[in-house]
């Protein structure tokens, strides 16, 4: 017995040496490069290894054979094999295309915001690029492919007019989201507080069949659905003043918010001469009431209201004659309300249904004056255009619905119709779009859009196209192409109603390549205007034109520690014969190259955030056209360069409060060198004389304080700057 | 004769056994001193392999997990997947904790809280919002469960050091926890595959 068990002592542990197999090979991808800490476990046992640096593996095992390897690699499909002992094996791994990011549409957009796949900025990055005045189409200016305009309103995409890029607030168009024009100087934007929205795109170009009326581009601006708490926040400074409260109700299933602010220039010129003079105003108040509400188990009611009001009164020399001043007055107002609805109706569809409406009143009187600012009548054809009493008032009302059904395999498919009541037309619209991933890599999305206006009797299809091939696991190429229309502005119409809309086809090229917080993005594009307005010598649909050229964009949040940059490059080729235009020009909002450079550090010591941008643009051109469009003079500005710097530095004032402050004292020059800027010239009625247009003041400055109770928008600055 | 046959099967428990407690000892010690993102790989895996061989233990897989997240903060770029395969392991171990055990509860819940947090640095613009209370209520939960729990202390150190002052963050505080961790830390683990890792980040922060 005793010799047994020691036989079987013997045998046991002779048999648990000799099994001692050894286990070699490597794991490598498909291309042979070996997959550095690739896990090998043998089957059905705790044996194993990591792969070196080489993708090599050895280890022992004493199990018996058969010897089946399983290789495993993030990212990657894991892989079984047979081995043989001491027999060197290679396992090649396949990506798992589950694990890559999923290709998304996205040639000529730039989005913001969570609510967008592949976005490029929070409504944080927009409220904070120096200079903007926290307006998010004013953010959208250091973004490529758009023009730095600073003598008027609205987003100049491309060689496109201010007026072909267009606002969408939850769906539906924005008819008009700057108050009423003045001469020389910027409008404000009453729709545009990032805090409203928390899914902003920028579109160049190439946008979705949903949308429609913009020649060149979209600015694509989502609200915010409810309020993660209560919050209230006032805010003051010589210029403005902000009150606004958010309530949530108890049960976190609505929430009512009202919000006004009131601006104004006036005081503030007395400090800071301002050419022109100002004489009253500009001042604003724009007043927003909001109320969002949960219904049913999926849907999301959405109510906005803005009340806007406009008054200034300008003075400015007059260019043919030095004793005379030029008045300009306005008062406006406006109403626009803007309701919205979203549901799942079913567990693959969605709904979404859009109302708006849109109510502008603008009263202008411009005329001469003596430098007594009292008014005079002088005599000459040069001052015949000069005195005007403008009263205009524009209704418009817009209905729009939009279904979506998700089909398996990531693709779907979206239909929709829209109605548009303006003053004296409708325009109806129908789209419908789908969406198709054809691989794991390439995405497809393919649309139309077809829009009849009553008025001229004409309807007109716009097919589109946009395309997404992933090249790497972090780099995509898109391609667009669509055609894109739009109605000339009301007081055209009423004098031709048979206008056909203007016409634009874009073709888009873009790469993005987007990477451990760096992203990098070159876009094509050349655009063809078939239709363009002309006014001289008729009101017509004959103007043509074109434009093309290259962006690039370059955005870092990576390489130096609480320190954010961005780079973009607008190069632009452009002519057009449009308005009263004697041929086919560069127009005078287009400059060739554009650069902007958008800088963002936070002190966390300080507390505090500094801002810098700088844009920089080559000179545009400029016309002066004698009666009859003949070019009498014509040259280029000298280039556009501005340094604008911000500084915000964040506190709380009453931290032993229960609901502690947040309160941020923000300050800033806008132009801080000083630099001279001419966007263009006003000629005399006989071309002798001329005057610059430029900064009503070669700097300006701002300071103010605000505080927030409730919400605790540290959160957003924190997590960006973590 | 008695002898014999005990050492016999002794020795036939042990090579059975062998493939594991040893390994985990060793894995788990290599753990403490654990530095490079290749060390962690290899733990990973290495605590993946015992964790797939033995499906009645909670260790392996939670030790699966917290190398995967230890990854997780050192690879920001592989961040989402690594985390999501931590994840994935902290789940199996949480459903092999025996039930009503708040000591080993409050360590799953701890490796929940930095695999959230792991997410949050990865990408703290995009993630921050979405991640961070989550993160922030898992370690809550982790030290209700066990108010001595050093690991649960040092991250809330690290998560108060991190943030800015003004913001609730508060390096003082930071280094009261670093210090309560500490203390606790210096108590010998209730046994050698105990969870235990932590304390060399630990002292690091109160250098």
């Amino acid at each position: 017995m005793k010799t047994i068990c020691l036989l079987a002592l013997a045998g046991l542990l002779a048999h648990y040496n000799a099994s001692a197999q050894q286990i070699i090979g490597r794991v490598t991808d498909k291309t042979g490069r070996g997959l550095e800490g690739a896990s090998v476990i043998l089957a059905g046992t705790a044996d194993g290894a990591t792969a070196d640096s080489l993708g090599r593996f050895r280890f022992t095992t004493s199990a018996p054979a058969p010897y089946r390897l399983t290789a495993s690699y993030i990212g990657y499909k894991p892989a079984t094999m047979e081995a043989t002992p001491g027999i060197d094996i290679r396992i090649a791994l396949a990506i798992d295309p589950s694990s890559l990011q999923p290709v998304v549409i996205s040639a000529g957009s730039f989005s913001a915001g969570d609510k967008n796949k592949g976005a490029v900025m929070t409504a944080m990055d927009v409220v904070s690029v120096a200079g903007n005045g926290g307006d998010v189409a004013n953010a959208a200016r250091t973004l490529p492919g758009a023009q730095q305009i600073g003598e008027r309103e609205g987003l100049f995409v491309r060689g496109g007019a201010g007026n072909e890029t267009r606002q969408f607030v939850d769906g539906t168009l924005v008819p008009s989201p700057y108050f009423a024009a003045m001469p020389g100087l910027p409008q404000f934007n009453r729709i545009s507080s990032p805090f409203l929205f928390d899914g902003i795109i920028f579109s160049t170009g190439g946008y979705s069949a949903a949308y429609g009326q913009g020649l060149s581009g979209a600015l694509i601006l989502e609200t915010q659905d409810l309020p993660d708490k209560s919050s209230a926040v006032i805010g003051i400074s010589p210029m403005v003043a902000v009150a606004g409260v958010q309530k949530l109700a108890k049960n976190g299933n609505s929430s009512i918010g009202l919000s006004t602010r009131f601006m104004s220039w006036q005081y503030y010129a007395k400090a800071v001469p301002q050419n022109p003079e100002y004489a009253k105003g500009p001042a604003y108040s724009v007043t927003e009431a909001n109320f969002r509400a949960k219904t049913g188990k999926t849907g999301m009611l959405k109510i906005y209201a803005n009340f806007g009001f406009h008054q200034s009164e300008l003075y400015r020399e007059d260019v043919d004659s030095a004793a005379l001043l030029d008045r300009f007055a306005s008062t406006d107002r406006n109403i626009y309300l803007n309701l919205s609805h979203r549901s799942r109706p079913g567990e693959n569809w969605r709904l979404d249904l859009g109302g708006s409406l849109n109510y502008n009143s603008a009263d202008i009187s411009r005329g001469v004056t003596g430098q007594d600012k009292a008014g005079v009548h002088p005599e000459g054809a040069a001052f015949e255009s000069k005195t005007a009493e403008i009263r205009s008032r524009e209704r418009s009302l817009q209905g729009k619905a939009a279904i979506t059904r998700y089909l398996g395999g990531g693709h779907l498919l979206l239909a929709g119709s829209e109605v548009q009541i303006g003053e004296l037309d409708e325009l109806y619209a129908a789209f419908a779009e789908g969406a198709w991933r054809l691989h794991h890599a390439v995405a497809l999305r393919t649309g139309a859009r077809w829009e009849f206006s009553r008025l001229s009797g004409r309807g007109d299809l716009a097919p589109r196209l946009s395309l997404a091939v992933r090249t790497g696991a972090n780099s995509q190429l898109n391609a667009a192409w669509g055609m894109y229309f739009q109605q000339a502005e009301r007081r055209w119409r009423a004098e031709a109603p048979f206008l056909p809309q203007a016409k634009a086809t874009h073709y888009i090229l873009n790469y993005t390549r987007k990477e451990n917080g760096r992203l990098f993005r070159a876009e094509a594009f050349y655009k063809k205007y078939d239709r363009l307005l002309k006014t001289e010598p008729d009101i017509g649909m004959n103007g043509s034109g074109y434009a093309n050229g290259l962006e690039m964009f370059w955005r870092d949040k990576k390489s130096v520690r609480n320190f954010d940059y961005w780079v973009s490059y607008s190069y632009l080729h452009t002519r057009r014969d449009h308005l009263d235009f004697p041929m086919p020009l560069q127009p005078d909002f287009a400059a060739p190259h554009t650069l902007s450079v958008v800088t963002k550090r936070f002190f966390e010591k300080l507390s505090t955030n500094v801002n810098l941008s700088w844009s920089l643009a080559a000179g545009r051109p400029y016309y002066d056209f004698a009666p009859g469009s003949a070019i009498r003079q014509q040259g280029t500005t000298k280039g556009y360069n501005v340094v604008n710097l911000g500084l915000a530095h964040m506190l709380s004032l009453f931290p032993k409060w229960k609901q502690k402050d947040f309160t941020v004292i923000a300050c800033g020059v806008n132009n801080l060198l000083g630099t001279r800027q001419v966007f263009g010239y006003t000629f005399s009625y006989d071309g002798n004389n001329r005057s610059p247009v430029t900064l009503p003041a070669t700097r300006n400055y701002f300071i103010g304080i605000f505080m927030s109770l409730g919400i605790d928008r540290t959160e957003d600055y924190l997590n960006e700057n973590l | 004769m008695k002898k014999i046959t005990t050492i016999v099967i002794a020795l036939f428990a042990m090579l059975a056994a062998s493939a594991q407690s040893p390994q985990l000892e060793s894995a788990v010690s290599k753990l403490n001193s654990a530095r490079t993102a290749a060390e962690y790989q290899d733990l990973a895996n290495t605590f993946q392999r015992l964790a797939s061989a033995d499906a009645k233990s909670w260790l392996p897989p939670y030790y699966a997990a917290v190398a995967n997240m230890k990854l997780a903060f050192l690879q920001k770029e592989k961040a989402m997947a690594l985390s999501a395969l931590a994840e994935e392991q902290i789940a199996n171990a949480e459903a092999l904790v025996p039930a009503g055990n708040a000591k080993e509860m409050s360590e799953i819940y701890t490796v929940k809280s930095f695999i959230e947090r792991s997410k949050v640095e990865a990408d703290p613009m995009t993630n921050g919002r979405k991640f961070g209370p989550i993160a922030g209520k898992y370690l809550a939960q982790a030290r209700k469960l066990d108010p001595q729990n050093p690991r649960a202390l040092y991250l809330d150190g690290h998560i108060k050091f991190h943030t800015p002052a003004l913001w609730g963050g508060d390096k003082n505080k930071a280094k009261a926890l670093f210090t309560e961790a500490l203390h606790h830390f210096n108590e010998p683990p209730a046994s050698a595959t105990a969870p235990q890792w932590g304390k060399t980040e630990c002292q690091q922060m109160l250098q």
